[in-house]
């Protein structure tokens, strides 16, 4: 089995598959494979045996996370909960967050409590005394975390599933709670935080930030546009402890233990199989920092064994340690990322030992480890940025070369006199301010990234086939094929990135924003993307508009459908629930123009602003063609002294059928339009202001006929919108309703005069 | 699988190569495959010899081309230098018999071959230096041959050989002064690799290329395993 244990580690990859992705094609192929290697006497039957054994038990024990899918009336009402505190207790000014399991049932719930000015997190810990292990009371309401509403939207109740938590119980106060005794590994989860705050307290808050995320693993303290900026980047890795760092600490001890000569060799090597867990932990024990420190110890242990193993067999039986530890951990992003990058990088062994500048090994690194995750890194972020290929090849050696052994040296140098710490304070945050400086500049001028949205399952095993031919043909040096297949890789994630193009249809959709209102129209074959609306919710102290529904939710949508370039916005009118993300849009894509009717209220600063974001103002009051899509204004026709019933009130078709905008417009513009156009019927109407009463007339409703409704509302809005009267006189009138509130965000798909909707939520 | 030098455990190393077809079976375990060494960097156009920078071709190879008026061989193409490890692995190999050793040299002589002969078309024959009648007696098994009959074309036998000393028990001098122990059997028309185990001299490689060049042979090459 040495030297084969990857095959078992395969067999894993294929049952999480399988499971994921629900198709069986996996297994057909994994064990074709395998029938041909034995067959061509490639490979024994002990692997073979292993990896079907490997393949089966996996196959029952990873779990399946559509079956788990908790159901709102299987929750038990019961207040009182016991059971034990199963993970560190997270603690920022706003949240404190830990996960507790029921005794009876085992279900794994995430308790959270959200401190006010009254009860700080901090005096929240002192009274309750939660500790890791601490066995608890717990009284609250179990409750299913809330459903992603939108398409491409953070899907928060999956992201828990996927962790094996069920179920969260809010507390509203201290006395929610009480909590006696702890486990030991409490103290090593108290000891990180000691030094958390005593890496805090020693340095300057640059230099503490960095100390924590690069030795300790919390990154909370590093500014959230830094942590922004190497997302982007794809520089996230450095923030994540992982083996560079696992390995430059356990050189530096080793180091330090035989040239003092504090210890010998061998018991040099026994310290670190015993300190290797123990930092594992400190460090946050994140998935990638466990996966380096487990790797480590077994090749340790091995040495001492004299067994030979290689590479790939001690990162395979890690693999297999981890899921059988922790079945939720397939799951998990960073467990995911962690192993493949690590995969292709000990492949690539060879390859990069080929070459002898070092310049050049760096970038063989990069670009193995950037490609090796491109489909992960387009399933979770529908983007990806080409050139971090290269900046990493800067960054990551300044990090391990400069930044990480020095945070390693200042927090064994903390207990020194000031004057010394603070001389290297200095120092550091000199420097490194002029690098991150640099790296802001480079994603200033260099910033291009490739939206292309999700990856089919076809597409992506497509892309590693060819990546695996590619890195073949490199390796033996055969270039010209090397670059055929080269290109081939880029040939298919330029179809990927002109999918859209090709495709015959459209869509409409109403966006789950709350209480607001954003469509998103995608022409045919991606001629045009077009917003009728982008709302956004108040900020609760100036009442302006916050970024929260843009970050949220219309962002990833349009990522995730592979779109940076917005051909025009219709705004129906100046309040934020209809207009409040437009800012947001134009900071981070090109829109062509904003379009509003002759009574918006514009003034000279926002003009300003959007104009020097490069857009367009037009106002319109007839028609306007945006790329073969005609709408039609028929409102307002003259000022009507209010804001609401100054709604631009748009006329298209879709698919066959007639659609009517009408922002926010009230009875008067209503009966405005059918004394104008007696003739108009719609198949479509937007109801206006989110189906207040003050809208949508039974006359109105009456003469324009519409066969749907749409209606975009908040869920338990305070204005009690939609009212009861609308929905009277469109239920009379047998129209088919369609609400945010209810079905989440709709879409409606045509292709050529056909068309049909979908709601979001089942 | 176990090391047929060492005897001791192979373990595949996964790379792009091998994963899918998990590429050759190991028959050295990486320690013995670290021991020997392929010849690398600049070589003699001519022997292979290992040579400086920008040199071209060796001295002993330009004494050659003085003693010839147009060098019987082509080039000759040899995959390792003769290192230690290598002289007690021939030792073993070619002198106390263990044939199975061979296999260690299997994949690397097929794969060179192809790389090194590729220009050559496939009118060509790949001919192995016989052993006289009684040296197969004392030895049980042609190492030349043994090297010939891995690669594609097919072996083909075109001279024989006369019992002479043994080569290496010669001196430098002794072994150039040497007469040609080669006859030929068949007419050749088509250009012919040789095939040996080890270039020394490249005496005996010549003696064979002038038999084969005086009969009608269009050119010779010789391929070996081992630069001494």
């Amino acid at each position: 089995m040495r030297g084969y244990w990857h095959f078992a580690a395969f067999s894993v990859v294929v049952s999480i598959l399988t499971i994921y992705f629900k198709t069986n094609w996996f297994i057909v192929g994994f064990f074709l494979w395998l029938l041909y290697l034995y067959y061509y006497r490639k490979l024994g039957s002990i692997p073979i045996i292993m990896s079907i054994i490997s393949f089966l038990f996996y196959w029952v024990y990873i779990p399946n996370i559509d079956v788990d899918m908790p159901r709102n009336d299987l929750i038990s009402k019961e207040t009182s909960h016991s059971g034990k505190i199963t993970s560190p207790i997270s603690l920022t000014s706003n949240k404190v967050e830990f996960l507790f399991q029921e005794r009876q049932t085992q279900n794994k719930v995430s308790v959270i409590f959200f401190p006010d000015e009254k009860s700080s997190s901090k005096s929240f810990l002192k009274h309750t005394s939660i500790k890791h292990g601490a066995k608890c009371i717990v009284h609250g309401e179990l409750e299913l975390p809330e459903q992603t509403t939108n398409p491409g939207q953070f899907d928060f109740h999956t992201y828990l599933l996927k962790q094996g938590i069920t179920h969260q119980i809010i507390l509203q106060s201290f006395d929610d709670i009480e909590c006696h005794g702890g486990s030991r590994l409490n103290q090593i989860f108290t000891l990180r935080d000691n030094l958390l705050n005593y890496v805090n307290d020693k340095y300057s808050k640059k230099t503490s930030s960095w100390l924590n995320a690069l030795v300790l693993g919390d990154d909370s303290f590093i500014s959230e546009q830094t942590v922004d900026l190497f997302q982007r980047w794809n520089l996230s890795h450095i923030l994540a402890i992982s083996g560079l760092h696992v390995g430059l600490v356990v050189a530096l001890l080793y180091f330090l233990l035989i040239k003092l000569n504090i210890l010998t060799k061998e018991k040099a090597k026994l310290i670190m199989i015993f300190f290797l867990p123990l930092y594992a932990l400190l460090a946050g024990g994140e998935p990638s920092v466990w996966r380096a420190s487990l790797s480590i110890m077994i090749f340790i242990i091995l040495n001492k064994a004299k067994l030979k193993f290689n590479y790939t067999d001690v990162l395979s039986i890690v693999f297999l340690l981890f899921i059988l530890f922790d079945k939720y951990i397939v799951y998990h992003v960073g467990f995911q990322l962690s192993f493949i990058v690590t995969f292709g990088l000990i492949l690539s062994k060879n390859w990069i030992a080929q070459s002898n500048s070092s310049i050049f090994q760096l970038l063989q690194i990069s670009f193995v480890s950037q490609m090796m995750i491109l489909p992960l890194q387009l399933s979770y972020f529908s983007t990806f940025q080409p050139l971090s290929i290269l900046l990493n090849v800067i960054v990551v050696p300044y990090f391990s070369i400069f930044v990480i052994p020095l945070m390693f040296i200042f927090l064994f140098l903390s207990p020194f006199p000031v004057s010394i710490v603070k001389f290297l304070d200095y120092f550091f945050v000199h420097i490194h301010s002029i690098f991150i400086h640099l790296v802001t500049l480079i994603d200033k001028h260099a910033d291009y990234p490739w939206i292309i949205g999700n990856m089919p399952i076809v597409a992506t095993v497509l892309y590693y086939v060819l990546f695996f031919m590619l890195m073949k043909y490199l390796q033996s040096a055969n270039h010209p094929k090397a670059f055929t297949y080269g290109c081939s890789i880029s040939l298919l994630i330029v179809c990927l990135a002109f999918r859209p193009y090709l495709s015959p249809i459209g869509t409409v959709t109403m966006l789950d924003i709350g209480q607001g209102d954003a469509f998103v129209i995608e022409l045919p074959y991606r001629k045009g993307v077009i917003f009728v609306d982008a709302g956004a919710n108040f900020t609760f102290n100036d009442f302006g508009s916050s970024d929260k529904v843009y970050k949220q939710i219309i962002k990833p949508y349009l990522y995730s459908r592979g779109i940076n370039y917005i051909d025009a916005i219709f705004l129906s009118h100046e309040d934020i629930d209809h207009m409040g993300s437009v800012e947001y849009i134009l900071r981070d894509m090109k829109v062509k123009e904003v379009i509003i009717s002759d009574y918006y209220e514009l003034d000279r600063q926002t003009v300003k602003l959007w104009k020097e974001y490069g857009t367009h103002i037009r106002r319109l009051n007839d028609k306007i063609d945006i790329n073969g899509q005609v709408f039609q204004t028929i409102g307002p026709t003259k000022d009507m002294k209010s804001p609401n019933e100054n709604s631009l009130i748009l006329y298209t078709k879709f698919g066959g059928m007639s659609w009517l905008f009408t922002g926010d417009s009230g009875k008067d513009s209503e009966n405005e339009i059918i004394d104008r156009y007696q003739n108009l019927a719609i198949d479509v109407l937007k109801v206006g202001h989110h189906g207040s009463r003050t809208s949508t007339s039974k006359i109105f409703v009456n003469q324009l006929d519409p066969s749907y409704a749409l209606i975009s509302v908040g869920k338990k809005n305070t204005y009690g919108h939609p009212s009861a009267d609308v929905l009277e006189i469109l239920e009379k009138e047998k129209v088919q309703l369609f609400r945010t509130d209810l079905d989440g965000a709709v879409q409606f798909r045509y292709k050529n005069t056909e068309g049909t909707f979908y709601k979001f939520l089942p | 699988m176990y090391c047929v030098w060492c005897d001791g455990l192979c373990i595949p190393e996964m790379n792009w190569e091998n994963l899918w077809s998990m590429g050759r079976t190991k028959t050295l375990c990486n320690q013995c495959e670290n021991a020997l060494k392929v010849i690398e960097g600049n070589r003699c156009k001519k022997c292979s010899c290992q040579l400086k920078e920008k040199q071209y071709i060796c001295s002993d190879c330009m004494q050659w081309e003085q003693r010839f008026k147009q060098d019987p061989l082509k080039f000759n193409y040899s995959i390792f230098n003769y290192n230690e490890r290598m002289q007690d692995m021939v030792t073993r190999w070619k002198y106390r018999g263990d044939y199975h050793l061979s296999c260690a040299f299997e994949q690397i002589f097929i794969e060179t071959f192809k790389n090194t002969f590729a220009f050559l078309s496939k009118k060509v024959c790949v001919i192995s230096i016989p052993l006289s009648s009684e040296r197969i007696l004392e030895r049980g098994f042609n190492q030349a041959k043994v090297l010939a009959d891995y690669l594609i074309p097919k072996r083909e036998e075109f001279i024989t050989r006369v019992y002479s000393e043994k080569q290496s028990k010669k001196t430098r001098k002794e072994r150039l002064a040497t007469k040609n122990p080669f006859f030929l059997t068949k007419k050749v028309n088509k250009p012919v690799i040789l095939v040996d185990d080890i270039y020394t001299t490249g005496r005996t490689l010549r003696h064979a290329a002038e038999l084969l060049l005086e009969n009608g042979c269009p050119a010779v090459y010789a391929y070996t395993l081992i630069r001494s």
